[in-house]
């Protein structure tokens, strides 16, 4: 009797060694990435509640590369490829998170669940005490969302991948992983996987960034309360927020899903529904955070990404976090000169729309030179408005841009 | 598409998104105006009568000597609480929820 080949026994390595070696550096550097990332999360230097489940799956599915029946290498994670209603019945009976690939990532439904969260976390006070304020920075910093678009084209991107990549710009992950799903379907898991690994270092990296433009001085300067407060009662935020909802659908139908589950979050809010309340901020919003997070790991299989136009997605990527990082800097140094000095300059970095990821950046970059000054409330607002403008240009891009296009 | 078309779509776009997102100000800004019109007589007749609460707590034993123990569990020192009274700035509390969710995730690196 043969003894097995050693290969065949260990597929994983098998794989490894059958690949050429632009795969075997591809999987080896993400299996690395993937125990990285797991433990920057860990460190709290980035996003846990993201990076963990993310880093794991990263690294458990380039290790779990096998040889499927027909020769082909692949892994039984998922198939995100799967298109046609044969090759998805197979799929979703062979890949163990096929099902919730298909059922609530490919179609959008995870990006509203994960807003519908984010909807039962926002208090809509903070942005109804200073709406133009909060929409100025908010606006200054959606600058990488529009700059980055005719970079985009000028590097050859088509005008949809283009946008979609833009959109990283907004930081507001459901927003891209949307904008990509309808504009640019053959970039869409490039562009998401590419949007989510830099939401999570933006907590690693803004903070550089507000200390290098910064100074301590002005990162330490208190915000003068409103000189008058205006207190509005929950009826009053839920009419605004069904008024809202309905303006914003009417004008932007194809954003309607996005903007109907964030309204819904907030109205079950301010109708004190405890129990939809517990339900979504508890096991609906983490819920969608880890699978989200998970997917987007295994996502990150070489074979499947290994896309020549990735690099440049990268690169846009980062490009479009850093000028929308600078925008709301400079918006937030525009207020502060507009103010006579009486204004934290710091809040402007909370306009880009990561909720509520930049808000603690921000806070966290105050209270370290000033460990009393508290201006999350003027920061929730701009990061509130950051969502509004967020979603707006990402129903632009998908309107627009088909008919501006043909 | 040229580099100058996406340069005039970019900004046709932000000029939509701006005039979108200032008019949503603008009838956010219209609404706190009205709400703030409308409650003036009445907040300033409820003036006083917080004021007088303030004055008049009576905290009951056994709320002193819970507060006691969560100071000393706090501060971890021998404590003796004076004098109790409510806080007139009702929205710490709310401030001090918000602030808990806020920076609920680890910030501070291990």
């Amino acid at each position: 009797m043969n003894l097995p080949n050693l290969i065949d026994l260990f597929p994983g390595l098998g794989t490894l060694l059958a690949s050429s070696p632009q795969i075997i550096v591809a999987r080896l550097g993400l299996i690395a990435l993937g125990i990285l990332l797991v433990y920057l999360g860990y460190k709290g230097v980035l996003e846990a509640l993201l990076m963990v489940p993310m880093g794991l799956g990263m690294a458990a599915v380039n290790a779990a590369v096998l040889f499927l029946p027909d020769g082909r290498q692949g892994t039984l994670f998922v198939d995100p490829l799967a298109s046609t209603p044969a090759e998805l019945t197979d799929a979703l009976q062979i890949y163990f998170l096929q099902p919730v690939y298909t059922f609530t990532f490919s179609n959008g439904l995870i990006a509203c669940l994960v807003f519908m969260g984010i909807g039962v976390l926002l208090d809509i006070q903070y942005l109804l005490a200073r709406p133009l304020e909060s929409m100025f920075l908010a606006l200054c910093a959606e600058l990488g969302t529009i700059l980055t678009f005719p970079i985009a084209i000028a590097v050859g991107l088509s005008p949809n991948d283009a946008a979609s990549i833009a959109m990283v710009g907004g930081a507001d992950g459901p927003m891209v992983l949307f904008t990509s799903l309808i504009l640019s379907r053959n970039l869409f898991v490039p562009i998401t996987i590419v949007a989510y690994l830099y939401l999570g270092l933006t907590y690693g990296g803004y903070p550089y960034l507000i200390k290098l433009l910064i100074p301590k001085h002005l990162r330490s300067k208190p915000v003068p309360p409103p000189a008058h407060p205006i207190k509005i009662s929950a009826a009053q935020k839920l009419i605004f927020v069904v008024g809202a909802c309905v303006v914003l659908c009417f004008i932007f139908p194809v954003a309607a899903p996005l903007f109907v589950s964030l309204f819904l979050g907030v109205a079950i809010r301010e109708s004190e529904l405890g129990h939809f309340t517990q339900l979504i901020q508890e096991t609906v919003l983490y819920g969608a955070t880890l699978f989200l997070g998970f997917l987007l790991g295994v996502l990150c299989e070489a074979n499947t990404i290994l896309n020549p136009e990735i690099f440049m997605l990268l690169l846009l990527g980062i490009l479009a976090l850093l000028l929308s990082g600078l925008g709301g800097i400079a918006g937030g140094y525009i207020l502060y000169f507009l103010k006579r000095g009486r204004y934290n300059p710091t809040i402007g970095i909370a306009g880009v729309s990561c909720v509520p990821t930049t808000v603690k950046v921000a806070q966290k970059a105050v209270a370290e030179c000033a460990p009393t000054n508290i201006i999350i409330p003027e920061a929730l607002g701009a990061n509130i408005s950051g969502v509004i403008t967020s979603a707006t240009l990402a129903g632009i891009y998908v309107t627009i841009l088909p008919l501006l296009t043909k | 598409m040229s580099v100058f078309d996406a340069v005039k779509m970019a900004f046709l776009i932000y000029g939509l998104a701006i005039v979108i997102s200032l008019l949503v100000a603008g009838l956010i800004k219209a609404m706190s105006l009205a709400i703030s019109r409308r409650r003036q007589p009445s907040t300033e007749m409820a003036a006083a009568p917080p004021i007088a609460l303030a004055d008049t707590f009576q905290a009951a034993p056994e709320v002193i000597a819970a507060i006691t123990a969560a100071v000393h569990a706090t501060l971890g020192a021998k404590v003796q609480i004076q004098r109790v009274r409510r806080s007139r700035v009702q929205p710490h509390w709310v401030a001090e929820g918000r602030m808990e969710i806020m920076l609920s995730h680890r910030l501070a690196k291990k």
